[in-house]
């Protein structure tokens, strides 16, 4: 036990050293009783359990150390050593930024510290460019003049970050994408010319940082999730709430699908077998779904897309706050629960904008696993000439964004492990009485198993 | 016309006695929510306390659009945070709230009301699920609001 001590932790590599893992070699050496994550892996527990025997954590500061402070923070608030910044302790973005401040325009640093003109770097040496703020394409061009001369160094660009977010920005970039990308100074021209730069320097390297950047505009924050590694933890579902677990069916499809017929029918049926039917939607109407959707309207145009995991995680939410306001009740009332769409659509749209949505699967885990719901299939122009009498549109009423989601929903349908074995295809074009008739059938067998 | 928001992170202990409108009162959806995630669940304490707070502030929202068209006269919102406040005593810099405030209803006036830090620990635990900033760091940055706009400030 080491309870008077401390102990200082340098954190991870992030997204700069994901796509350049040459950067690693740029990190400073160990000191004293340092943890260094850029040299060594440790899984969440183990960090967790070297950290506790120390009175205190000192975090290099910097963005991925903030990163990891407020993960620490959060994994010792229980009892633990006392965790704190520390901007004593080299981190190589803080180093970059006071190293870069004196170098010469044109140069590259290397990983012993030296600096050296660009033209000069020879093919097998690595040299860091640190793009700064207000010259970035100064910086670029330098490179791409030194290119078209012939040199063929390996050149790794690093924007200098910059924290303070600007009054027109478009996007909030998480602080560990910070180094890759410019913080939230990246207007469309320097996107251009960096994404220019990247094709020219390191092309099999372009698609995996469009993907990044993606992301990153996005305002997910994936050195956080890696970070807080609590896909280690102990996630898992809620105990059930009560022994006597009534059926559980959901009706999904994308919009247009005509749920809601199928939904009325089956309810007409179930009580017709003299069943106590709750039926329920999980994705509200009201102040919630305006309020939301103005939200996601000020996503439009690819602008103000860190506003995305926001409404995603609102939405998400509110199905919560349905679920125990509304749902938990009629878990011991009711014999049949029918649900107006099923956690399948909070997945597809999830899946169907950036094929990931963090958290999203912790918020649906409090819903019971469904014994079916029935995937009204649609082609998506269908769809549309269905909904187009409707009043107001939603921005993913569109051909691509429904064909999206229908592709995400159809492959849960088509792969058990994802949609827990209880998804069902039926064809959404057919008639209404065929698609009941097919449901009944199979919801009685469903019945006959319980009894 | 007149609307006022109250900050007080003891309020719900005594809820309603002065005829506010409480924003996050034990019985609503939101509170519901945290209570059960709480109990059923580890998520409170798996995900980033940025989660929790733009959450809150967000509710804060939406119960301002559900209730800024009904109110008639002189009306007092309560509410337990400033979530400018908690983001900073969170040490939180990335986050969506400006654009959340702009949807947000105006208010006439807001009055902010001195507790004990220790106070601020079971507010928190209601209403974001655990404590997820540094009680010291929040009054500091909540006065320093109030001092700012201009905001009456009781004891």
């Amino acid at each position: 036990m080491n309870s008077s001590s401390r102990c200082s932790l340098n954190p991870a590599p992030g997204p700069l050293s994901w796509l350049f893992p040459e950067m690693v070699a740029f990190e400073p050496g160990q000191i004293g009783s340092l943890v260094d994550l850029t040299r060594r892996p440790y899984t969440a527990a183990e960090l967790q359990e070297h950290l506790g025997s120390y009175a205190e954590v000192a975090v290099a500061d910097g963005p991925r150390g903030r990163s990891l402070c407020r993960i620490l923070k959060a994994a010792f608030r229980a009892g633990g050593p006392r965790v704190r910044l520390d901007d004593s302790i080299p981190q190589l973005e803080s180093s970059l930024v006071e190293l870069a401040a004196a170098a010469p325009a044109g140069e590259v640093m290397l990983d012993t510290g030296e600096w050296r003109a660009v033209t000069e770097l020879e093919a097998d040496q690595v040299g860091l460019l640190p793009l700064r703020p207000l010259q970035a394409f100064e910086d670029i061009d330098v490179v791409k003049r030194a290119w078209s001369t012939g040199c063929r160094g390996r050149v790794v660009p690093v924007f200098l970050t910059d924290p303070s977010p600007a009054e027109q920005a478009y996007t909030r970039l998480p602080e560990p994408w910070w180094g890759l990308l410019p913080g939230d100074h990246y207007p469309d021209d320097l996107r251009a010319a960096h994404h220019d730069l990247l094709r020219t320097l390191w092309p099999d390297r372009f698609l995996q940082f469009r993907a990044f950047e993606s992301y990153a505009l996005a305002g997910f924050d994936l050195y956080d999730e890696v970070s807080r590694g609590r896909f280690d933890m102990a996630w898992k579902r809620p105990p059930s709430v009560s022994s006597r677990r009534p059926l559980v069916l959901g009706i999904d499809g994308i919009d247009g699908a005509g749920k809601t017929s199928q939904l009325k029918a089956l309810r007409r049926y179930l009580e017709s077998l003299g069943l106590v039917v709750g039926v329920h939607k999980i994705y509200r109407h009201g102040v919630f779904h305006e309020t939301v959707t103005e939200l996601t309207r000020q996503c439009a145009g690819d602008r103000n897309l860190h506003l995305w995991p926001l409404q995603r995680r609102v939405k998400l939410f509110d199905s919560i706050k349905y679920y125990y306001s509304s749902v938990v009740p009629d878990l011991q009332r009711c014999d049949v629960l029918l649900f107006d769409r099923y956690v399948q659509t909070h997945r597809a749209a999830g899946l169907g904008r950036y094929d990931h949505d963090p958290f999203a699967r912790e918020f649906v885990s409090v819903y019971p696993e469904a014994d079916r719901v029935y995937l009204l299939d649609l082609p998506e122009p269908t769809a549309l000439a269905r909904i187009a009498k409707r009043e107001k549109s939603t921005v993913d009423e569109n051909s691509y964004m429904l064909g999206r989601y229908r592709a995400a929903l159809l492959e849960m349908a088509s792969d058990p492990n994802r949609s827990d074995g209880c998804l069902v295809r039926l064809d959404g074009t057919a008639s209404i009485a065929d698609n009941q008739a097919k449901i009944r059938a199979d919801v009685d067998c469903l019945l006959k198993e319980r009894v | 016309m007149s609307l006022s928001l109250l900050i007080d992170p003891t309020f719900s202990s005594a809820p309603g006695t002065d005829g506010s409108r409480d924003l996050f009162p034990d019985d609503g959806e939101y509170v519901g929510a945290i209570a059960g995630l709480q109990r059923d669940t580890t998520i409170l304490h798996d995900l980033p306390d940025a989660v929790f707070i733009e959450l809150y502030a967000y509710e804060m929202l939406e119960r301002s659009c559900e209730f800024a068209p009904k109110v008639r006269g002189e009306e007092t919102w309560r509410v337990p945070f400033w979530p400018a406040s908690l983001l900073v005593a969170a040490d939180i810099s990335v986050h969506a709230l400006r654009e959340i405030e702009r949807m947000m209803a105006v208010f006439d006036s807001i009055i902010l009301v001195n507790r004990p830090q220790t106070a601020l620990v079971p507010e928190s635990n209601r209403v974001l699920g655990a404590l997820r900033f540094d009680p010291e760091l929040y009054v500091a940055a909540v006065t320093d609001q109030a001092r700012i706009e201009g905001w009456e400030v009781q004891s």
